[in-house]
């Protein structure tokens, strides 16, 4: 793999975290997530770390073999960022929502067009009932699911959750067409 | 419990104190319901969403909303038990985060999932139990202070000759001082069920009340049996093996001894 192995083997001082954040913060920038800011590698790598020390603790780090469980712990922060950063399609714009362009990951098409208009402005155009638009920002901003959703509101199931997202898209939709 | 435990000033990184963390609440974290662990992952990972939306690092966070980057990094990660989310520090929490677009309020969120957890924690319905196992169901509720490594006493729960069956001892290391722990075991006879006898000796400067966990062998989350051993820094006891649950002669087990908080004496 091209990088040196830091294979956090305990010792009277116990294991060199340090080194080992050192290590996952080279494998970000090198291979993993070079097109990523520094600021997210040190993010990145500090995650890996916090759960090699959580896997430790639970004993579930390999005795042997630790390197390449690492290394594919590191890839997985680097997988899960890009997903965070542009959508489990990759189409979502990193811009800022004032900038228009994300957030509101419509499906298909929509995203895209979405991408060219301000999204803020076509959510306080669009009707949507308090419950729709809740759920599009616990949905889209908060990334919770629809199991998750039903719960926090209270009274209500993920169906109806997943039909009100549905609804609410579909007002989007038509809005987005209008403009 | 609250923050008293964290250092409100440090909000720096630090993997030490994080693995420390960590292992002090690795058994009460293994006591939750599913219900409860998928709470605190919940808002951990909410935490995390939020955080990354703002372009924050976790120190950053910790600047932010004058929280300690321990609690913190414990609460990403999972780890943070329900009672440490007071509906004070969930608040703080939330309030850090700005409310975007006129949609959802984080404070709101939060403390409505926080308010959620502590409803799962509320008592369930007293199932009949007996003294002993109500003791043992306590100590998964109380902050660890310190939790020894698994120690596996040569022999124990193997057939063995009678010389396998001598004393077995261990001495445990820890900043405030150590404790040593002697156990030995004996067979069952047509008189007797088998008995398991252990003693401990602990020069200290903790407090708090010792317990023993006994695990098996291979397996460090299948618990055997927990028994409350009081705060006395010395003692011995011995259970027979229908008072413990297992039969320690034919069981391959494992101890974990752990220095939990004090008993409260009773209202």
């Amino acid at each position: 793999m091209g990088e040196e192995a830091h294979t956090p083997a305990p010792d009277s001082d116990g294991p060199d975290w340090s080194r080992l954040w050192q290590w996952a913060y080279r494998l970000l920038r090198s291979k993993y997530a070079y097109d990523c800011r520094p600021a997210d590698w040190e993010d990145m790598a500090g995650d890996a770390v916090l759960k090699v020390i959580v896997a430790s603790a639970a004993g579930k780090v390999p005795s042997s073999g630790f390197d390449p469980w690492f290394c594919g712990l590191v890839h997985n922060e680097a997988i899960d960022h890009h997903r965070r950063e542009t959508g489990r399609d990759g189409r979502r714009l990193n811009e800022p929502l004032e900038d228009a362009g994300e957030d509101v990951q419509l499906e298909g098409d929509l995203a895209q067009e979405l991408a060219t208009i301000d999204v803020q402005s076509l959510l306080d155009r669009t009707e949507l009932e308090p419950h729709e638009r809740l759920v599009l920002d616990y949905t889209y901003w908060y990334d919770l699911k629809s199991e998750e959703i039903a719960q926090i509101l209270g009274g209500t199931t993920a169906s109806t959750v997943r039909t009100w997202h549905r609804n609410a898209l579909r007002k989007l939709r038509e809005q987005a067409r209008e403009v | 419990m609250g923050l008293r435990d964290f250092s409100k000033s440090d909000a720096k990184s630090d993997y030490t104190a994080f693995e420390a963390g960590v292992r002090a609440r690795l058994f009460q974290s293994q006591q939750l319901t599913p219900a409860e662990r998928q709470g605190v992952a919940r808002l951990g990972r909410l935490v995390q969403v939020l955080r990354r939306k703002q372009r924050w690092s976790l120190e950053t966070l910790a600047a932010e909303t004058g929280l300690p980057w321990l609690w913190l990094a414990l609460l990403e990660q999972g780890v943070l038990l329900p009672e440490e989310l007071t509906p004070a520090t969930v608040e703080q929490l939330g309030g850090a985060f700005p409310l975007e677009h006129g949609g959802a309020d984080p404070t709101v969120l939060f403390g409505t999932l926080a308010a959620t957890l502590r409803q799962l924690q509320l008592p369930l319905a007293p199932a009949p139990a007996s003294p002993d196992s109500a003791r043992t169901a306590a100590v998964g509720r109380r902050l660890v202070r310190w939790l020894s490594p698994p120690w596996h006493p040569p022999f124990a729960g193997e057939v063995v000759t009678a010389a396998g069956t001598a004393s077995q001892e261990e001495i445990f290391h820890l900043d405030e001082g150590w404790i040593r722990v002697t156990c030995r075991w004996w067979a069952a006879s047509p008189e007797q069920p088998a008995v398991l006898w252990l003693a401990w000796y602990a020069d200290l400067t903790l407090s708090g009340d010792f317990w023993v966990r006994f695990t098996r062998r291979n397996d460090p989350s299948a618990v055997l049996a927990e028994k409350r051993l009081g705060g006395a820094l010395s003692g011995e006891v011995g259970w027979p093996s229908d008072e413990l649950g297992f039969d320690p002669t034919n069981e391959p087990w494992a101890l974990t001894f752990v220095l939990a908080e004090p008993t409260k004496p009773p209202a």
